[in-house]
This record gives C-alpha cells, sequence and structure tokens, in this order.
C-alpha cells in the first residue's frame, strides 16, 4: 500500500492534520496492510499464470465462458465430418478472398519523447519470392500499402470506439501480385516515423515525461545515433515485421488485438534473429512482458473482412495492463483503495462518506467499511462493479461477490449489511486465521530430499479419489452473510477419509502412498515372536538336541500356518512332511518325528492312520533323495 | 560402582599381593590372610574382564540389531512396488508467502564478495506424539509376575525430585529389589570355576607344596588344594564350606573335560549315536511336558502349565487287525498266533482303567537355565495297559523296500521306539515294524516276548460305548438341558469372570469339586474329563451367521468352536465364504488399521475400509500379567498419564505397553465408535474390539475404557477437563 504510504506523507508536509488521525491512520495500516500485500501477490501472480478455476466454482457459474449444450448433441460420427470441415476451409483460398483490416489504436512510447501528438505509420507489404538463380539473394518486392497517422501515447480513459481510429485495408489483390515471381512468403512490414523536437540544449522540457533515473542522455543519444531513413537528425524510425503468409501458405496472422514491440530500425540485433525464447534488450535479459514496457509498441488490431469495413475496435486488453502492472513489480496500483475519503477514531457512524456521486445509477453500490482497533471504522468510496477490491476478479452479482470473499480472503471476516444504495461490506482482521496448511499432508514431508526424482506419472493420496462431491446446497441468499462464520461452519470437514499423514507403527516413519496398502501387522507371527520361541526351547537344559531341533521346526510350521483346531491337526502333519521333509532327513531327525507323531497320538490328537501316513511320505521322500 | 574405581581397586591389591607372596612362609596365619587377599583380588580382576566382556557383547549385539533394522527397512523398501507409484510433489506456488527472505554471509576479509542466497522457508511440521518402543504381537502372551522393579521410571526432574515419596511407594513393592542390584552375589558355577582355575595359575608353587601335604586328595592331581576353597569360603561365606565347594568343583571340572556330556536328567537324542534304552515315559518326557494341546505347540506362550496328556481318550485304530501276514517272514508264521489271541482274557473296562491310572511317580518339569523357578511336579502318566480295543489296520500305504538288512542286534534307540510304539499297536508287530524301519515284525515279536510285554489282544468285540442311537439322544438332552443352563447363568449376572483351567480330577466327574464348575466355565475340549461330560459346552448348530443371540455360541460370549460347531462352517478353513460370522478372533480377521496423531490425544488408530455395525475390527493383544502384577504396573502408568491395561477376567489384565497392536493407540471416548468384548475364545478369554456404528474409512477409533459404571477412568485431558467443569 505504498499509495497510501504517499499520501500520509503528502498530508504530513501538508502539516494540516493532527496528532490522533496520524495515530489511527497508523493503526489502520498495522492491521490490514499485510494481509492486503499478501493478497495483492497472489492477485498478481494469478494473472500472471492464471488457473482458470474460477469458472469451476459453484459461485460463479455466470463466467463460465464454455457450455456444454453441444455435448448432448454431439455424436461420434459427425466429430470426422467436422474436422474434415475445418480443414478445407483454410484451403478454400481464404486468403485471397478475404481483405485484412488493421486498426490503430496508438503508438506507445514513454521513454524517447516525442514532439508530436501524432506519428506516421507505414504499412508495407514484402514478398519474398522464390530465388531463381544460385547466387542471387531471395528477390524482395516490396509495396506500400498506405499510411496513416497514429496518436502517441493516447491516454487509456479515452474510448478508442469513440473517435475514429485511423485504419488501413488491404485488398486482397495485394497478395496476389506477384510480377511473374513465385512468391515464398509475405510479411507486412510497419515502420513508424516519429518526428523529433529539434533539440533544446538543456533538454528541460523532457523532463516531465521521463523517469527521473533513467539516464536518459545516454538513451537519447542511443537513439540518435542510430541511423534514420531519412538521414535527418529529427527523425526516428521504428519497424517491426510481422509474416503474413508463411512458406506453406498458411495464414499466420489472426484475427485479435495486438501490441507489436517496435525495434529502431538499424539497431545491430534485431531480436527475432535470438536462438532463445527469452527476450534481450541491450544485452540483458527481461522477463516476458517486461519488453513491453521498455520498448516502443504500437497498438493495432486485426481483421479479416469480406468487404473491408471500419470496425471499432477494443481499447487495449486490460490483461495486458495486468502484465505491465505485475512487471513493475511494484505496488503502486489498487486504484480502489486510493481514495479513502476519511477515517474517524471513534464510533460513530460512516459519517464523512459524503462524496457526491454525479452519475447516480440503477447498479448497486457496495461500500466496504473497515473495522479496526477496537470498533474504529474506515469506509471507502461507492463502488459501483462488483469486482473484488483485492483481486479484481469481476464476480458480477453480490452473492459471488460476498462468497468470493469470505472463501478466498479468510484472512479477513466479511459481514454484509444490507444498505439503502447497495450494500456495505464490513472488514475486519480474522483473528483465528492461522495459515495452517490445508494441502496434502503428503507434500510436507515429502519435499525434503526428493528434489527431482519424479519421473513418470505417480499415484497421490487416496483423498483424491473424492472428486465428484454434491453436496445439498443451501438455496443462495445474501442472510447467510449477515453473520460471522460460525464454529461449525468454520471447522467443516468436507472430506471424510484419509486426509491426513499415516505413520509406520514400529518406527513411526511417514508412510508412502504406495505403502499404505501394505499391512505392516499382518503377520500373527512377527520375526521376533518366532524367534523367541527358539530362544525359549534352546533355553532348555534337560531337552536333547534332536527334539529340540524337531520342536522348533514344528513350532515355527504352526506359527506359519495359524492352525487353531484340533481338525487341522492332521493336515498339518502332511504339510509338515512336505515342507520339511528334506530338512528332517538331512538333520537325522525322522525318528525325533515319529516321537513327535505319537506325541500328537497320545494328546489324542491324530489317529494312527495319520501317523503311518506321515511316516510313509517320509519314506518316499527318503526313497526319492536315495538314502535308507 | 564404575568400572573406573573397581580397576583402581584391583591395581592395589595387586600391589599388596606380591609383598604377601614373600612373607608366605612366615607365618600360617599370614598366610590365610595372604591366600582371602589374593582370592579377592583374583575375584575382582575377573569381575572387571567379565564387565568388559559384557559391555562388548551388549555392544555387538546392539550394532547386530542395528543392522537388522536398517536390512529390514531396505527390504521392505525394496519389497515395495516401485515404477507407477512414486511421491507427487506439488508445485511451491501453494506455498502462501513469497521467498523474500535471504541469508547472507559476510566475510571479514578484504575483497571478498559477500555472498547471499534466498531462504526458502517451508512450512512448519508439528512434532509427532511421543511413542515409546513396543513389539507388534498378534496374539496374547502370558509373561511372569516381575519380582525386580526393571527401571526406576523416569518422568522429567522436577518430579524426581518433588516426589519421592511415589520412588519409595514403588520400590516397596518390589521389596526394594531394582534390575541390576545384585552385584554382591555374582557367583554363579562359572565363575567360581574361572576363580578357582585363575588362582591356581596365578599362584601355582604353593598350591603343589599344599597338595603335597595333603595326600589324600591325590587321587585327583587336578584338584587344587584346601587352602584355596577355605580362603574362597572365607571371603564368599553363602557359597558354602570348603569341601561343599571342593566337590563342587570337582563336579564343574569333569563337566569341563567333556563337554559333550548332557545333565543326568536330559535323555539323549534318539536319531544320535548315544541313544540309550530308556522307559516309554522318558522317552516321551520331554515332548509330553512341553507340548501345549491348546497351542499344538511346544512350550507356548500363552499356557504355562500343560497338563500331560490323559491318553485315556486317544483315538485307537478303530479297524481290526488284519488277520493276514505282512508277507512271508511274518511272525503270524512262526507260532501259533492265532491260538494265543483266542485265550485273550485280560478285559478291562472303562472304569477299571480309569481307576488303575495311578498318578506315576513324579517327574521333574523341563526346567530352563534361567529359570530357577521350575513347574513344580507335572503328572506324566503312564499309559502302558490301559484300553487298546482294537488294532491298527494295516494301510494301504505301500512303504518302500527296505534296503539294508535287519540285524538282529537290537541298539537303544530301537528298543526305546519300540515302546513308544507297542502302546499305538499293542499286538499289531507288522505296523510296528513299518514305522520302525529297521527291524522286521518277526524280531519285534520276538523281542517283545523278551521283554514280557506282549499282551495278547483284547476281545474285540466289546463295546466302548453306548450304541449311536441312544448316544444321540443323549446328545439332545444335554443340549437343551445346556441352553437352558447358558440362561441361567445369563440371569444370575455373575460378574466374575474366571479364568479357564483345564480341568483334570481322573476317576471323578465334574461335579462341584471340579475346577471348572467352580469358576463357572464350561469344560472344554482341552479338559481331562470325558467328552460326554455334563459341563461341557456342546457347541451350536446353527446353519446362519452365529451373530445373534438364537446362536448359543454368541449367547455365551463364545466364538463357535471349530471342533464343535460344524453346522455353521466354523470348521472350513479352505474358504472365506462360510455363513459363521462368530470366528473372526480366532482366524484373525482384522481390519487394516492406520496410525496418525490423534484428532484427540497422541497418537490415533484411523480405520483404512470402513466397517459395520457389529463387525470384527480387531483383538486388543499383550502381555497377560496377573491382577497384583497389574496393579504393580498401573502405578507406573498413572503417574506417565497412559495405561494400555484392560481387564481380562478375575485373574488376568492385558497389558499392551510393552507387547501389543496396533489397537493400542485408539483412545478412549464416552462416545466411542468401538466397544469391547471379551469372548471365549477355545478355551481362552481374548478381547475383541467390535464397531459399535458403521465406521467410515479413515475414521479414527475409539472405545469406551472405563472398568465399570463406578469406576471411571479418564485418560484424555480433554474429558477430564468437561467433566470438572
Amino acid at each position: 500500500m505504498r499509495s497510501k504510504k504517499r499520501e500520509r506523507e503528502q498530508k504530513i508536509e501538508e502539516g494540516d492534520e493532527n496528532e490522533s488521525i496520524e495515530a489511527d491512520r497508523e493503526s489502520f495500516l498495522q492491521a490490514f496492510e499485510k494481509p492486503t500485500q499478501i493478497y495483492r501477490y497472489l492477485r498478481t501472480r494469478h494473472l500472471a499464470s492464471p488457473l482458470y478455476l474460477q469458472r469451476n466454482l459453484s459461485f460463479m457459474k455466470h463466467r463460465r465462458s464454455v457450455t456444454n449444450a453441444k455435448r448432448k448433441t454431439c455424436k461420434v460420427e459427425s466429430i470426422l465430418k467436422t474436422a474434415e470441415a475445418k480443414r478445407k476451409e483454410p484451403v478454400s483460398g481464404r486468403p485471397h478472398l478475404q481483405c485484412m483490416n488493421l486498426v490503430f489504436s496508438g503508438f506507445f512510447n514513454e521513454q524517447v519523447p516525442l514532439d508530436t501528438n501524432e506519428v506516421e505509420v507505414e504499412a508495407i507489404l514484402m514478398k519474398i519470392c522464390h530465388k531463381k538463380r544460385k547466387d542471387a539473394s531471395s528477390p524482395v518486392i516490396q509495396t506500400s500499402l498506405g499510411k496513416v497517422r497514429v496518436t502517441v501515447n493516447p491516454s487509456s480513459d479515452v474510448d478508442s470506439s469513440d473517435t475514429a481510429s485511423p485504419s488501413l485495408n488491404v485488398s486482397p489483390e495485394a497478395f496476389t501480385q506477384n510480377n511473374g515471381h513465385s512468391v515464398k512468403s509475405y510479411v507486412l512490414h510497419l515502420s513508424v516515423t516519429c518526428h523529433l523536437r529539434h533539440s533544446i540544449p538543456n533538454g528541460i522540457c523532457n523532463g516531465d515525461l521521463m523517469d527521473p533515473e533513467e539516464p536518459h542522455p545516454k538513451k537519447r543519444k542511443n537513439g540518435r545515433t542510430s541511423i534514420s531513413l531519412d538521414d535527418r537528425d529529427d527523425l526516428i524510425v521504428y519497424g517491426s515485421e510481422l509474416v503474413v503468409y508463411d512458406r506453406r501458405k498458411c495464414c499466420q496472422l489472426t484475427e485479435g488485438d495486438y501490441q507489436l514491440v517496435l525495434q529502431e530500425l538499424g539497431s545491430k540485433s534485431p531480436p527475432k534473429k535470438q536462438g532463445t525464447w527469452e527476450t534481450v534488450l541491450n544485452g540483458k535479459a527481461v522477463g516476458p512482458f517486461e519488453v513491453f514496457n521498455r520498448c516502443p509498441t504500437l497498438k493495432f488490431s486485426l481483421s479479416w473482412k469480406d468487404v473491408s469495413s471500419s470496425s471499432n475496435t477494443t481499447s487495449g486488453s486490460e490483461v495486458l495492463n495486468a502484465y505491465s502492472e505485475f512487471n513493475n513489480a511494484q505496488y503502486s496500483y489498487q486504484p480502489h483503495f486510493d481514495n479513502i475519503s476519511g477515517y474517524l477514531s471513534v464510533p460513530s457512524i460512516n459519517g464523512l462518506k459524503a462524496e457526491n456521486q454525479t452519475t447516480p445509477r440503477k447498479k448497486t453500490q457496495v461500500v466496504y467499511q473497515f473495522l479496526y482497533n477496537n470498533n474504529t471504522r474506515q469506509q471507502t468510496d461507492a463502488r459501483e462493479d462488483m469486482c473484488c477490491p483485492w483481486c479484481s476478479i469481476n464476480c458480477d452479482n453480490l452473492y459471488s461477490l460476498l462468497k468470493h470473499l469470505r472463501l478466498s480472503h479468510a484472512r479477513f471476516n466479511f459481514v454484509y449489511v444490507p444498505h439503502s444504495k447497495g450494500a456495505k461490506i464490513d472488514v475486519s482482521i480474522n483473528e483465528r486465521y492461522d495459515g495452517s496448511y490445508v494441502g496434502n499432508p503428503q507434500d510436507l514431508n515429502s519435499h525434503i530430499g526428493y528434489a527431482f526424482s519424479r519421473k513418470g506419472p505417480v499415484r497421490r493420496t487416496p483423498v483424491t479419489h473424492v472428486i465428484v462431491y454434491r453436496p445439498v446446497r443451501m438455496s443462495r441468499s445474501l442472510s447467510e452473510f449477515l453473520e460471522l462464520e460460525t464454529d461449525n461452519q468454520y471447522n467443516r470437514q468436507l472430506v471424510q477419509g484419509h486426509n491426513r499423514l499415516y505413520y509406520h507403527t514400529a518406527t513411526t516413519l511417514p508412510l508412502k502412498p504406495q505403502e499404505i496398502d501394505f499391512d505392516s501387522e499382518d503377520e500373527s507371527y512377527p520375526p521376533w515372536l518366532k524367534q523367541k520361541t527358539t530362544n525359549m526351547i534352546d533355553e532348555f537344559t534337560d531337552v536333547n538336541e534332536g527334539e529340540k531341533e524337531l520342536m522348533k521346526l514344528w513350532n515355527l510350521h504352526i506359527m506359519k500356518h495359524g492352525h487353531i483346531a484340533d481338525c487341522q491337526i492332521p493336515s498339518a502333519c502332511n504339510t509338515f512332511v512336505e515342507e520339511h521333509g528334506h530338512y528332517l532327513i538331512e538333520k537325522n531327525l525322522c525318528r525325533n518325528f515319529l516321537l513327535h507323531m505319537m506325541n500328537l497320538f497320545d494328546f489324542s490328537l491324530i489317529k494312527p492312520e495319520v501317523v503311518h501316513r506321515a511316516v510313509w511320505q517320509l519314506e518316499m521322500l527318503k526313497e526319492e533323495i536315495g538314502l535308507d | 560402582m564404575t568400572s573406573v574405581a573397581v580397576k583402581e581397586e584391583r591395581v592395589d591389591t595387586q600391589e599388596d599381593a606380591p609383598e604377601d607372596t614373600s612373607t608366605v612362609d612366615s607365618n600360617d596365619l599370614k598366610q590365610e590372610v595372604d591366600w582371602k587377599k589374593r582370592v579377592r583380588s583374583e575375584y575382582m580382576r575377573l569381575r572387571t574382564l567379565r564387565r568388559i566382556k559384557h559391555t562388548e557383547d551388549v555392544k555387538t549385539v546392539y550394532s547386530w540389531n542395528r543392522q537388522q533394522i536398517i536390512d529390514q527397512i531396505e527390504e521392505h523398501i525394496d519389497s515395495m512396488p516401485r515404477p507407477p507409484r512414486q511421491t507427487f510433489h506439488t508445485h511451491e506456488t501453494l506455498s502462501h508467502t513469497p521467498v523474500t527472505k535471504k541469508c547472507e554471509a559476510v566475510s571479514g576479509m578484504k575483497d571478498f564478495p559477500t555472498q547471499t542466497v534466498s531462504v526458502r522457508i517451508m512450512n512448519p511440521l508439528k512434532s509427532l506424539p511421543i511413542m515409546y518402543a513396543w513389539a507388534p504381537i498378534q496374539q496374547n502372551f502370558m509373561v511372569e509376575d516381575e519380582t525386580v522393579l526393571h527401571n526406576i521410571p523416569y518422568m522429567g526432574d522436577e518430579l524426581l525430585e518433588k516426589d519421592t515419596v511415589f520412588i519409595e511407594e514403588l520400590l516397596k513393592n518390589y521389596d526394594g529389589k531394582v534390575h541390576g542390584d545384585r552385584d554382591r552375589s555374582l557367583m554363579d558355577d562359572d565363575f567360581f570355576f574361572q576363580l578357582v582355575e585363575a588362582l591356581l595359575n596365578a599362584y601355582p608353587d604353593e598350591d603343589k607344596r599344599d597338595e603335597a601335604s595333603e595326600s589324600s586328595s591325590s587321587h585327583q592331581c587336578n584338584v587344587p588344594g584346601r587352602m584355596i576353597f577355605e580362603a574362597i569360603s572365607e571371603v564368599f561365606p553363602e557359597k558354602g564350606s570348603a569341601l561343599d565347594l571342593r566337590e563342587k568343583y570337582r563336579d564343574l571340572l569333569e563337566l569341563h573335560r567333556d563337554p559333550t556330556t548332557l545333565p543326568p536328567e536330559c535323555t539323549p537324542s534318539i536319531d544320535g549315536p548315544n541313544a540309550r534304552s530308556v522307559p516309554r515315559e522318558q522317552t516321551m518326557h520331554s515332548f509330553h511336558t512341553l507340548f501345549c494341546r491348546r497351542c499344538f505347540k511346544y512350550d507356548c506362550f500363552l499356557h504355562p502349565y500343560h497338563p500331560t496328556p490323559s491318553m485315556l481318550t486317544r483315538k485307537m485304530p478303530n479297524k481290526k487287525q488284519e488277520s493276514d501276514p505282512c508277507g512271508p517272514d511274518c511272525y503270524m508264521h512262526v507260532i501259533g498266533y492265532n491260538k494265543e489271541s483266542a485265550a485273550s482274557d485280560s478285559e478291562k473296562s472303562d472304569k477299571d482303567s480309569r481307576s488303575e491310572r495311578s498318578r506315576s511317580p513324579v517327574m521333574r518339569g523341563k526346567k530352563r537355565k534361567n529359570d530357577s523357578a521350575a513347574s513344580g511336579s507335572e503328572d506324566s502318566n503312564d499309559g502302558n495297559g490301559l484300553s487298546h480295543k482294537s488294532r491298527c489296520k494295516n494301510l494301504d500305504l505301500k512303504f518302500p523296500a527296505c534296503k539294508k538288512p535287519t540285524l538282529p542286534v537290537w541298539n537303544g534307540a530301537e528298543e526305546s521306539l519300540f515302546r513308544v510304539l507297542r502302546d499305538m499297536h499293542p499286538t499289531n508287530y507288522c505296523a510296528i515294524s513299518k514305522l520302525i524301519r529297521t527291524k522286521n515284525c518277526k524280531q519285534i515279536y520276538e523281542f517283545a516276548v523278551k521283554e514280557e510285554a506282549h499282551l495278547p489282544d483284547t476281545n474285540d468285540d466289546r463295546v466302548q460305548t453306548p450304541p449311536r442311537k441312544i448316544q444321540k439322544k443323549k446328545k439332545q438332552k444335554f443340549w437343551s438341558l445346556h441352553c437352558k443352563k447358558i440362561n441361567l447363568k445369563k440371569d444370575s449376572l455373575s460378574k466374575t469372570v474366571y479364568n479357564y483351567q483345564p480341568c483334570d480330577h481322573p476317576g471323578q466327574r465334574c461335579d462341584e469339586s471340579c475346577p471348572c464348575i467352580l469358576a463357572q466355565n464350561f469344560c472344554e475340549k482341552f479338559c481331562q474329563c470325558s467328552s460326554d461330560c455334563q459341563n461341557r459346552f456342546p457347541g451350536c448348530r446353527c446353519k446362519a451367521q452365529c451373530n445373534t443371540k438364537q446362536c448359543p455360541c454368541f449367547l455365551a460370549v463364545r466364538e463357535c468352536d471349530p471342533d464343535l460347531c460344524q453346522a455353521c462352517g466354523a470348521d472350513q478353513f479352505d474358504t472365506n465364504k462360510i455363513s459363521c460370522r462368530n470366528v473372526s478372533v480366532q482366524r484373525g480377521l482384522r481390519k487394516h488399521l492406520l496410525m496418525a496423531p490423534s484428532e484427540v490425544a497422541g497418537w490415533g488408530i484411523f480405520l483404512k475400509e470402513p466397517a459395520e455395525k457389529n463387525e470384527f475390527i480387531s483383538e486388543y493383544c499383550g502381555e497377560i500379567i496377573s491382577q497384583d502384577e497389574a496393579d504393580r504396573r498401573g502405578k507406573v502408568y498413572d503417574k506417565y498419564m497412559s495405561s494400555f491395561l484392560f481387564n481380562l477376567n478375575n485373574d488376568f489384565v492385558v497389558d499392551a505397553t510393552r507387547k501389543g497392536n496396533k489397537i493400542r493407540f485408539a483412545n478412549h471416548s464416552v462416545n466411542p465408535n468401538c466397544y469391547a468384548k471379551v469372548m471365549m475364545v477355545n478355551g481362552d478369554h481374548r478381547i475383541g474390539i467390535f464397531a459399535k456404528r458403521p465406521i467410515q474409512a479413515g475414521e479414527e477409533l475409539f472405545f469406551d475404557y472405563r472398568y465399570g459404571p463406578t469406576e471411571q477412568l479418564k485418560f484424555v485431558g480433554i474429558e477430564r477437563d468437561v467433566e470438572v467443569s
């Protein structure tokens, strides 16, 4: 909120305010400055790399630009047809039938002062033809398409639709004349000729327009030394080229608004020869959109029309403004709060809000009232649009605005107060906002030591499968914003399930998603217990080695299979021989095994048949091995 | 005493020792003093050595364990499926704050540039709750009472200073005995032997002279003189007189000379070369005493006292012996066998045999090295001459032919084996021969005659049980009677549940004196009483899921017994599609649980898959300890404010502190989603945790810890506060 600070400084300079107001202002800033800056930062970042998720929000339905209406009628068979139709379209000679319409909205150049309000823009069509001979360079045919005068640095508030913007029509014939040469590609060359005022020795008159920090004499010199076409001292020619049709006769210039970065003609390294995507200006890399601020630009809109017409163009897009703001890296905008009209230190009513509206319209007005410092209040001017003041998303209606404010700006509390002219929104700091992490719990731990280790598709936590969630929604009414959010609203847990990070029971290490299906306690007999039983048997002093060995084997066998019933024992005997028969023979434990079987018989767990069968199995095994 | 102190002491005594030896001859009295000093110094030296060795052992074991753990973790990581699933890392744009902070390193050197790097702020991580080490277990584990305090519990410095009364009381519970306190009497046989050897080696001259003077003991040239033992006896009076010590040393010497000799009570392995010919009960002694009939394991974890087999109910071969000889060399050809068998008249009724079954001479229970408390006198029944009604049928198994010629000479192993097998096949020498393998039936028959153990076959036609029909009717009567009884039991509302112990009162019906009836338990299949005992639980005949009170098992808070309940499919193990739902605890059909920090207190346990109402979640497993032990342990746990004790029955408590499973992390709540039920599962009381209501996946599990309606224990801080306010 630099603007506010500045404002304050100015006030101090004026020296007309008393101390209490200053203190109040300080506390206001203390309360709201930090969260506002955070939201502002997020907003600009979002503008630079938008997520478009707003469209999916149920309360922002009106912002949805894509409709699903066609889905119902869509048939699979028709897809091919439409695709084919689309493909035929450009072949059908569109470039030769339509004429190009260029509407120039302005020439923007902040750095080099110009003496006139208008510059001359000349459009030249260059036709690059195929070479006829090897040694010769490709013949280029230039045809001038016309000259227009364009205003310099038109103010943004001027609606360009009102005034007649200079426009150029290029007839389709221009693209066909080729004088016997086969044309390889068409290039539109736009050059801007600026008349400079004759330099006044002290250069005072330029001071206002220039950034005082810029090393302006040097720049100017740079500009001067560059060769201008007319070889005159007071002329600077900027130019840039756009490919209209490339080698394959594909139209590269589609309809739309263009902001063209112009280079001084004659500068040494034209940027288009650079191999990288980065824009380089004077040897320094600049940000993706910074070049628009540094270099002179020409704005125009291009359209293809069957009949030439002077269509109106829209003014410079808002997106570009956002870019410039973002790249300025100064939070000096925020037009909405700039004019806080007054502030009171007493719990009085919105007293000083006496700004009279010049054009009272039917639109609802929104007033933001900031509450801070024990019921101190401050109000903004009434706003007529439904844009969020923090992130400038146009919410279109009041309900959406309020919903957006509550959901996206949780650092504040918003309470809606109906107002005669529209709405008043009480803004206060949300004391309960703790900034705690609400994302995937896995990410908290997994960031550490895993940089660049990701390759291929990955599995996320099981929460992700809850994609479709259709709760019973309350009907939309503004009354839900009349109260502060209550506890149960606040703590609501929409996702039932595994929205937490689990840990291994033995090590308390975080459980990775791929390990979640694996039960670490699936084993009824963990390894330590198996070790324990062998240890316990080993501890006996009056049990001989053969018995010990056999008892251990048997115990492990029972543990492995988890036998729990008498009726399982006969089969357990059989599997015992199957699994451990070789070991029994190898370790010479056959008679001990027979004793063990007799023991089971003594405990009336098995019948003699089972004893016989087990011994038989063992004998067969011996036979197999070739012993005995 | 630290090892440093000991070392100093040792040095002192060693300095003294040579001084004394120089004056040996001068005085007899002094000589004795000299020997005493020597004994002391050697004792100290050996003890230090031993201590160092012990520390080394501990270290090696520790590092071995560590390696084991590391290997396990690596193995676990390797076993995890890798390629398709990897952790997903969201881009850091999710973080709330931009990277604004910078870290700077300013050098004091001239011309050295200041280096900066931006600081990335990581999200704060909540510290995990404390967890003390525990061992995973899925079945209860019985442990003995602890007579010494394992360690003095540490609960922070302030408590140690403030609350000394608590520690004192705790020590009083253990008679002041703390683990590792018993340094004074560190003198076992091994150590004693080492001490004598060391003395002998250190001072050989005097010893020889000593020995020469004492001619009486010269027959054992290696046994040292009287002086040493006298000195030892004086230094360690609790070890007995010099003569005792001498005898002991002689025994030990013998043992050390031939380490392969087994203790006298141990029978050599029947497969080994030293197998001896011993009576049947001696051969089978280890097996009989160690086998747990309830766990089917030897020396099981759960039942410390195993009754020996009754051998009355053995499943005797139910087919008559084939009258055909097994081959041309069969013993039946040799003598007029049939004639003899016809003359048999030694019939014994069931009753007779039962009364005849006498208590055999008391045999020692198996004892463990470190276990001084041997399990008293267990009865080992000699099974000779009991009811043998039928002979084994010759199984239709074609045994491979014996290649080795059978030697007529009997060795120890064969003789012992014959005595064991004779019980199963009293006169069927063909069958025995098949099992022994190294003797043919003729040889066995001859041996049996020599042993005078050849009992003629008893009458085959004798009926052991009443006809089938009657039996069935009777059973049905029992069953209805039991159902009434169960209801009666329920009505009487016996609050106390006693632990089940198989009854063993030979020759007596299960009446008022039977421990099962006294404890208001049913007799189980493990009891020594007959299978038609009135007190036996008959099992259910449900064809449904056994999860309503229609099922007598469910009504009696028992799980279906796979050996009793067949109609419900409790005996089907191969398929999961059995109708019975009352077997979850015994089969371990637990739910997959996941551990995470609780939403209430400490750690919590969460359900991975949803569960229906009354569905089995998990068994609450742990160490089974006596009520007294639980009182002692509980004192410490209450101080720690974390207890894993769970009352099992009147006699025992389950403690999941040291051993347990994941359900131990379930927290207490007065409004829980689970409930606990103590069930009789195949003779053991076990705690099942069941769903009180339908539980969704990812829900934390709670159950009510309270012991009873009056005795409320509040473990979770939040609830305690609620109660107070």
